[in-house]
């Protein structure tokens, strides 16, 4: 069993397209199951175009939501002054509310409340997990985090578990990793064998890839990178290139700007399906061909490109007095 | 000397090493001593359950049962940490059977 | 007054649309813009502009005492995200990288054995832009392998509200979570960006959602209009009780301005799309 996460950090990039194309190319040879990983904002199954109709659909619940008991509550305010989310505010009538799509759930606010029962904490829902067959020979776990619900690495951790009951040894596990560089896209990572990076040649992009590797190199994970849209830009897809190089990143390809991609997505149908001889569509099979001769050449390839020296996360700390 | 092996089953030694350590489903406690199996136990993981900080709790389990090597496929970065700073052992290994996984220990343990 | 702008969906143009707003809208006015998009900012980028007036982001990073621990086990059972360990004789240990600072440890500990350090998590920034109309940025900024944004945000939030303005105008990050929701927290306003794409339209009714659960009005902004159809766009839009304010045409011209790092105010202020921005930014005037 193989598992790749495909991330770039910043949103809107194509990652998901790559994704895609990947997915459904490995498939006509190998057993796949897709992960969509941005729980945040799921797109996987619409670049598929897959309609909302999921084999099943669980509720998923892990997060707690503090709630103040009005008629208990004697008003004196300590809640509000520790809560480190900010979630307390005073409503017209003057009672203290809990604001539920702030509040993450820490029980400070109970901890410090003089009156005891005066706030509980309720579990809610944090999103749905679910999962479809995809007409290209591979099921494709999904999920959706409920609006004002704190990014989650558990919900990703338990769609890639889903996904490992599936699996035999010969599956390979395609994630598409979420945005970001928070607790959500270190689950997204976490586990994975290799991780592909896309980025477009934008100032942006370019930041973002530079700390999304950053916690590819915390893993110890060997690293590929796709720029998208390159021709917006040659220089800076020359200086990503050169970045890539000069850091030990396979460059798995260049894919153009084309518009052929947004008009396959308002069709709801992938790209290399609707348009498979548009340039985008060439390139972007070109790096699924080449991420197939990684996967048969695989330990080579691993010795080539992985980190050799692990590279810790320090924090930065401010020590009281006396220690 | 005790060694985890994170596994997502329970069949005792037969039990594949996970590729993950955090949210694995069990921990294979073994007792090894002079290049045996003296006892060995099943173990829920704490951290398959968890909200957050999945790695931590395993690793506390770890703690608890006062084990010196873990072993599993990754560790996630908290609990490469938490491994580290507590001074237990940590061994990258997967997809074969504890019992294979010992043999394969044992000329480092 | 606060007027925020977010769009579920990475990449839909959100920032462009923020940054061209602010030049608009620091005409004539005190304004004062802040990027919370903390996990990767990028409207100093957008506008041309470095970051300066660096200042730490410290959260709550406890401590122990150990002469004072009674070793009854509280914190760590308290600790929400596992920073608190409890090593094999019964002392607590901290592992810094996890904690979230909410210090309920601090609270629980019958013998206040834990004492009050710090973590830096992050940073914010303040710059003075000077492009085309003068205004303050703020930005937020989580350090790599930090993984818990909420207290940059408020931070960053905090630090733009402290300065002196008539208008704040937020860049909320890309999704629904609850940093979101904390970036958009008491806002007059929020303008919602999409595009005329089935990504977009599930992403679109993703922050309907939320602000409606958050009972702030909010406007619609199509970005690269005329690219697909926007019938059921409208007809989301519509049963939310907003409305599509504004389109912005699919344009090269648009492409060229995000490549280059100019916003198309300045790079072409004469085009039909700088056009469409200004009427965007006196409609948002008609509100303040």
């Amino acid at each position: 069993m193989l598992e790749m996460a495909i991330a770039s950090g910043k949103g809107g990039v194509g990652k998901s397209t790559v994704s895609a194309t990947i997915a459904i190319t490995l498939a006509r040879r190998r057993k796949v199951i897709a992960v969509d990983a941005d729980a945040d904002a799921p797109n996987m199954h619409l670049i598929l175009g897959l309609s909302e109709e999921w084999e099943w659909e669980q509720p998923y619940s892990e997060s707690m939501v503090a709630r103040i008991v009005t008629e208990k509550c004697t008003r004196c305010g300590e809640c509000m002054t520790v809560c480190p989310y900010k979630a307390i505010y005073v409503d017209e009538e003057g009672n203290y509310v809990v604001n539920p799509v702030i509040c993450e759930g820490c029980e400070t606010c109970s901890l410090v409340c003089p009156v005891k029962g005066a706030i509980v904490r309720d579990e809610t829902l944090s999103g749905m997990l679910r999962m479809t067959r995809t007409r290209y020979g591979f099921p494709l776990i999904s999920a959706k985090l409920e609006p004002g619900r704190p990014n989650s690495g558990k919900l990703v951790t338990e769609e890639k578990t889903k996904a490992k009951e599936m699996t035999d040894d010969d599956t390979v596990i395609v994630v598409d990793s979420a945005a970001g560089i928070g607790c959500q896209v270190v689950s997204s990572l976490a586990g994975a064998n290799m991780a592909i990076l896309v980025a477009e040649p934008t100032p942006a992009s370019f930041n973002a890839l530079k700390r999304v590797h950053k916690l590819t190199k915390h893993f110890m994970q060997p690293a590929a990178v796709v720029i998208n849209k390159w021709d917006m830009n040659p220089d800076l897809a020359a200086e990503i290139e050169a970045y890539a190089r000069e850091n030990n990143l396979d460059m798995l390809g260049k894919v153009p700007f084309d518009d052929s991609i947004p008009k396959s997505m308002a069709m709801m149908v992938p790209v290399t399906e609707a348009f498979p001889d548009s340039p985008a569509s060439k390139a972007l099979l070109e790096v699924a061909r080449r991420v197939e001769a990684i996967l048969d050449e695989w330990s080579s390839w691993f010795m080539r490109f992985r980190p050799k020296k692990p590279e810790p996360y320090r924090p930065i700390i401010i020590k009281p007095e006396g220690f | 000397m005790r060694i985890a092996f994170a596994t997502e089953e329970n069949r005792g030694l037969n039990s594949v090493v996970s590729s993950r350590f955090g949210r694995a489903r069990y921990f294979v406690i073994v007792d090894y001593e002079g290049g045996e199996v003296k006892s060995y136990r099943v173990e829920v993981n704490p951290g398959s359950e968890a909200r957050s900080g999945a790695g931590i709790k395993a690793v506390q389990k770890l703690i608890n049962e006062r084990v010196n090597v873990a072993v599993a496929g990754s560790f996630g970065p908290n609990a490469m940490t938490a491994l580290e700073e507590m001074g237990i052992r940590h061994v990258g290994m997967s997809g074969i059977t504890v019992e294979e996984a010992l043999n394969r220990l044992k000329n480092q343990l | 007054m606060i007027v925020s702008v977010s769009g579920g969906k990475g990449g839909t143009g959100k920032s462009t649309v923020a940054v061209n707003l602010a030049i608009l809208l620091a005409e004539g006015r005190k304004l004062v813009m802040a990027d919370l998009d903390v996990e990767d900012p990028n409207d100093h980028i957008l506008l041309g502009v470095s970051l300066e007036e660096e200042r730490p982001v410290n959260i709550m990073l406890p401590f122990i005492r150990y002469d004072d621990c009674i070793k009854c086990g509280e914190c760590g059972r308290v600790c929400d995200t596992g920073a608190m360990l409890i090593s094999p004789d019964g002392l607590p240990y901290v592992i810094p990288r996890l904690c979230s600072g909410c210090r309920a440890c601090f609270f629980v500990c019958p013998t206040k054995a834990i004492v009050e350090g710090e973590r830096t998590i992050g940073y914010t920034y303040h710059t003075v832009v000077e492009r085309g109309s003068r205004f303050d940025l703020v930005t937020g900024m989580l350090r790599e392998g930090e993984e818990h944004t909420p207290p940059a945000v408020l931070a960053a939030r905090e630090r733009a509200f402290s300065l002196p303005g008539d208008l704040y105008l937020v860049d909320t990050s890309a999704g629904t979570s609850n940093s979101v929701a904390t970036a958009m927290d008491g806002s007059r306003l929020v303008i919602a960006v999409t595009e005329p794409t089935p990504l977009g339209l599930h992403d679109l009714e993703l922050i309907l959602r939320l602000t409606q659960k958050m009972g702030i009005e909010t406007w619609v902004v199509m970005n690269r209009s005329g690219l697909g159809s926007e019938e059921r766009h409208e007809e989301v839009v519509r049963r939310y009780g907003s409305e599509i304010v504004a389109r912005i045409p699919y344009s090269r011209r648009i492409v060229e301005s995000y490549v280059k790092g100019e916003p198309i105010v300045l790079l072409h202020p004469d085009s039909e799309e700088a056009q469409v921005f200004r009427e965007l930014a006196s409609m948002v005037e008609g509100v303040i």
